[in-house]
């Protein structure tokens, strides 16, 4: 060759790269791993709440019709307790959830239960599960007012976004090393290996499952179109853009047509598939609508084509298949929501979920180890603050998810508001992770005890769901129980490794300052 | 293609196209086939038409057996998958070398 090879990546592209790379990825990463790592979860939800709900494990049920007349409507009654009901919906069952879900909104005050599918209701779950609270951790941090929650995740996606890019453009010899994790020799050399290659070689799918997040919530991020032409009303928008309808109380009182040749209709236009949720909007009262949801398990779109109808008459209000732009939006929420059934989807989605928290992990890791360099063994201020965010963020987060699903199991169901107790178990224990981290951070986090923590929780949740509900894995294998099989298995992993890396973290030399000052690879 | 495991298929075809490119990569080579040597520039190409092959047969697998949006999907995915268990190998093998 005579000229020489033009470089693709210049190092002033490199450098203009690698400051916003570093600093997103210090300021937003311990954010960034809860997102991620809360939406792994939430891929198996269903399977969480079933451990935690152990009254909701009925075993599998024929997925046959359920009478809306005879198994649904008695139970919204017995919920209402007397008051006078304004809105209802059931989450009619499925194959993950054998049971159905109520929600009643009644003059004074809500109501929520579950009852089995020939309609007997169940006592209360007494906690708020995988559904209802790591699922909303993770996409909204349970901020919902004025959707500063969403504002914060979607920022913290457009940062994951751009540190997805500029890092393949600063670690360009990724190319070269391409498929290489150097396990062996020079702990930093396996960090920025195993950063590389989570980053490089589940790209795709960390870019689909970021772009698609940020896509779900254009609407409240973006909201210029829905100023401009509805007035700021998000409600009106969703009406039309998603062939939503709506319409006030008349107050004049009348009486509910039956439900079951509604849905039947419903499966008619939709030319097959199953309802998965039935809701009554202003029951009772001459203006109630009803609406049936399509379940939408058998496609990627999250198009659940609702159809509704006049509560009094029966008759069909409104069922419009959605245009092109909102159909494109749903099948881009599919993709990130992974609503369908489809299980080798679902274990790949939770696997790359947890490599994207390997991803951050190793980056913070990294830069942790890079800074050495420089701060030598009295690391400052800045270092410590990082490195206890850090420590917080994964063996912390773990701890906090643990110490939840033990309190699960081990609060009395009696006790009145169980699910805000268990919510405060979690953030109490992950508070005390971050202060035992700050206060333990010298020239390392407390890696060590935090992982030896994470063992023993992990190892109790399933010593505790044993003998609590009697459901050991061999007998929940015996009885199919996939769902509390997979957690107990899960945590049992869990268990192990985090006690494996725990004593190898004692058996770890303190961090040999002489070959921390020899500069190796690059960034 | 025969309906016979379709996943472990797609899967093994994922794995051996990544394998294939990996052999290309000199590093590797040196590792795992002859440490003197980089690899011929003709094995190369072999190697590389052979990867493309193993990911279009892959993509055929996957969309017969789940149709279009599923397929393409988990072939997206299990490609992923694929080189992921090619890096672990990698590993595994040339640990033992070094120690």
């Amino acid at each position: 060759m005579t000229a020489r090879k033009r470089k693709l990546i210049s190092p002033e592209l490199r450098a203009a790269m690698l400051w916003p790379h570093t600093w997103a990825g210090v300021t937003l990463g311990g954010l960034l791993m809860l997102i991620f790592f809360m939406g792994s979860l939430a891929v198996f939800a269903s399977e969480i709440d079933r451990w935690m709900m152990p009254d909701t494990r009925v075993g599998a049920v024929e997925v046959g019709p359920v009478s809306l007349d005879h198994a649904v409507v008695p139970v919204v009654e017995k919920l209402a307790a007397g008051r006078a009901v304004r809105d209802w919906f059931v989450q009619l069952p499925d194959e993950r959830r054998p049971v159905m879900a109520f929600r009643v909104r009644t003059e004074s005050g809500n109501a929520a239960g579950v009852a089995t599918t020939d309609g007997t209701l169940l006592p209360p779950v007494g906690t708020l599960g995988a559904g209802s609270f790591f699922y909303p951790l993770h996409y909204s941090l349970l901020l919902k007012a004025g959707f500063v929650g969403y504002w914060i995740v979607c920022f913290a996606s457009v940062a994951m976004l751009a540190g997805l890019i500029s890092g393949v453009i600063i670690h360009a010899r990724i190319f070269k090393d391409f498929f290489t994790f150097r396990s062996w020799g020079q702990f930093r050399r396996s960090l920025l290996d195993l950063h590389n290659l989570t980053g490089v070689l589940v790209l795709p799918f960390h870019l689909m499952i970021t772009i698609t997040g940020i896509v779900i919530v254009l609407p409240i991020v973006l909201p210029a179109g829905v100023q401009a032409l509805y007035g700021g009303n998000l409600l009106r928008f969703y009406d039309d853009a998603l062939g939503n309808y709506s319409r006030p109380r008349s107050g004049i009182a009348a009486p509910m047509a039956p439900l079951d040749p509604m849905v039947a209709e419903a499966k008619r236009l939709w030319g097959g598939g199953e309802a998965a949720v039935v809701f009554v909007y202003n029951a009772g009262d001459a203006a109630s609508v009803v609406r049936v949801n399509r379940d939408t398990g058998d496609h990627i779109s999250l198009d659940v084509q609702p159809v509704f109808f006049d509560g009094v008459t029966g008759a069909l209000l409104k069922y419009q298949s959605p245009g092109p732009v909102v159909a494109t939006h749903r099948v881009l929420s599919g993709l990130h929501f992974a609503a369908f059934e489809h299980w080798p989807l679902r274990w790949l989605y939770f696997l790359f979920g947890l490599a994207g928290c390997v991803l951050i992990g190793t980056g913070m890791l990294y830069w942790m180890e890079k800074r050495r360099v420089a701060h030598g063994r009295k690391p400052g201020m800045g270092w410590r603050s990082v490195a206890a965010l850090a420590c917080g963020s994964t063996t912390g987060l773990l701890i906090a998810t643990l110490a939840m699903m033990a309190a699960n199991r081990l609060l009395p169901a009696g006790i009145p508001s169980r699910e805000l107790v268990e919510v405060g178990v979690f953030f109490l224990s992950w508070i005390g992770t971050a202060i035992h981290a700050a206060v333990r951070t010298r020239t390392d986090p407390p890696w060590s005890v935090q992982c030896a923590a994470v063992a023993l929780l992990a190892a109790a949740c399933v010593v505790l769901n044993w003998i609590t509900t009697g459901e050991h894995p061999v007998r929940a294998a015996a009885a199919a129980d996939w769902a509390v099989l997979g957690v107990d298995l899960v945590l049992a992993l869990t268990a192990y490794v985090a006690w494996r890396a725990s004593r190898r973290l004692v058996r770890r030399d303190s961090p040999d300052l002489s070959t921390l000052a020899k500069v190796t690879d690059h960034a | 293609m025969p309906d016979v495991l379709p996943l472990p298929g797609l899967f093994g075809l994922c794995y051996l196209a990544f394998a294939a490119l990996a052999l290309t990569v000199e590093r590797h080579w040196r590792d795992l086939v002859d440490s003197r040597r980089g690899p011929p520039r003709r094995t190369v190409f072999r190697l590389r038409l052979a990867a493309l092959l193993c990911i279009a047969a892959a993509l055929s697998v996957a969309v017969r057996h789940e149709g279009a949006g599923f397929g393409i999907l988990l072939w997206a995915l299990a490609l992923s998958a694929g080189a992921l268990a090619v890096s672990a190998t990698i590993a595994w093998r040339t640990r033992s070398a070094r120690g």
